[in-house]
């Protein structure tokens, strides 16, 4: 059966129905078994013993687990709303357990609070602070992800936007937010795999890690004077580069001229202006939005 | 293996496919002897981006029978993907001959 993008999920959690998914499982391991069966096949005809064929087919083949995760991700693209729908109730219990510290502190020592703004005060004026012993990423924190696999061309610095998330080449926006260095590289090999000749082997590192704590908020929209940095991936000779928004909430952008932008969260933004510069190009347009200031 | 720019593997898969349906299996094996191993591609990796390929409707995939009478999935290009092949082939060549040009190296 083939399984196109659009297929039928539970709106509500985003899963495939049960049996649908299990059907899709299974044919994702008859497809990886009808693979090793033929590369075994095909050593054994060389002359190798069937489990030295075996053996060798499994490591021509790659890391299995990872492979097989990876192919679930594209047949069932749905698991991923499952997955930032955790990620954002996982981001809320982080926030309270933070503010009920925060109460702590303050009740502890009005001292130590006022040093500690004073701290964060002279961080802020300093825009990021210098890197920190710290193992897990936080919004605002600049990342170094760099590709130690076979392929190149997707290493890179990348800033953890305000909802969390960091602009992939190829692989569009990623949540990492709260996930610790190891847990962000486990994540890169996995939407990566798709794109790469090779086993992706990431590394990440924290180049800068801010200091003043901005709370994420998936609804945060676009305002008068904010700096927008916008591109097509699908065409970025044609379409990339920052523009202001105006006093009246528009942005004025090549093609498109002056359009509303103000009141629109990033994601809307995109859609909004993926759909307008559908008709400029035969290949649909692939727009990213990075909002850069204020 | 030498190192690639982003987007080889979809011009290598599309390029193979071109020659019509094939079994992931046919395509690695394919990859690999036209290539005289240079490109011996992770063979495993190959899965999730057919997979990748088409959902964004560059392939399409049906179960058949192989060679062996065993069932599989074979993948073809449909117009979206050959529309896409022209494409890439297109930007490769250009990417190619401008790097040939600086370097003093022609690429026919």
């Amino acid at each position: 059966m083939a399984i196109g993008p659009l297929r039928w999920t539970f709106p509500w959690t985003g899963r495939a129905p049960a049996r649908e998914r299990g059907e899709v499982l299974d044919e994702i391991d008859e497809e990886l078994a009808h693979h090793l069966e033929l590369a075994t096949r095909d050593g054994v005809a060389v002359g190798l013993d069937h489990d030295e064929a075996r053996a060798q087919a499994m490591q021509r083949f790659g890391d299995l687990t990872r492979i097989r995760r990876a192919c679930e991700r594209q047949r069932l693209p749905g698991e991923r709303l499952m997955w930032k729908t955790f990620t954002v109730l996982a981001s809320v219990a982080a926030l309270w357990t933070t503010f009920e510290w925060r109460a702590e502190v303050r009740a502890k020592s009005v001292a130590i609070e006022q040093l500690k703004e004073a701290l964060a005060a002279a961080e802020s004026a300093r825009g990021v602070a210098a890197p920190v012993a710290r193992d897990w990423i936080q919004v605002g924190d600049l990342v170094q992800l760099r590709n130690l696999g076979g392929s190149s061309g997707y290493d890179g610095a990348a800033r953890v936007q305000r909802d969390g998330q960091v602009l992939l080449r190829d692989a569009g926006w990623l949540r990492i937010e709260d996930l610790s260095l190891a847990e962000a590289r486990d994540r890169l090999n996995e939407v990566y795999t798709p794109y790469l000749m090779s086993a992706p082997n990431f590394t990440v590192e924290l180049l800068e890690a801010r200091a003043d704590r901005v709370e994420p908020v998936e609804a945060i929209v676009v305002k008068p004077f904010d700096v927008l940095t916008v591109i097509d991936e699908t065409h970025p000779e044609d379409f990339c580069g920052d523009v202001r928004v105006e006093r009246d909430g528009t942005a004025f952008l090549p093609q498109l001229g002056s359009v509303p932008v103000a009141g629109k969260t990033r994601a809307e933004l995109e859609s909004f202006l993926s759909s307008k510069l559908v008709d400029y190009f035969i290949e649909p347009p692939t727009v990213r939005v990075i909002v850069t200031g204020g | 293996m030498p190192a690639l720019p982003p987007g080889t593997l979809e011009l290598l898969v599309l390029s193979v496919l071109q020659k019509g349906a094939m079994h992931g299996y046919a395509i690695a094996s394919r990859l690999r002897e036209q290539s005289d191993e240079v490109l011996a591609v992770e063979e495993g990796t190959l899965y999730p981006a057919l997979h990748r390929m088409e959902r964004k409707g560059w392939l399409t995939s049906e179960w058949r029978k192989n060679e062996t009478g065993r069932r599989a999935r074979f993948y073809s290009l449909s117009d979206d993907g050959k529309a896409r092949l022209v494409e890439a082939r297109r930007d490769w060549a250009e990417r190619t001959s401008a790097v040939g040009r600086v370097i003093g190296v022609e690429f026919s």
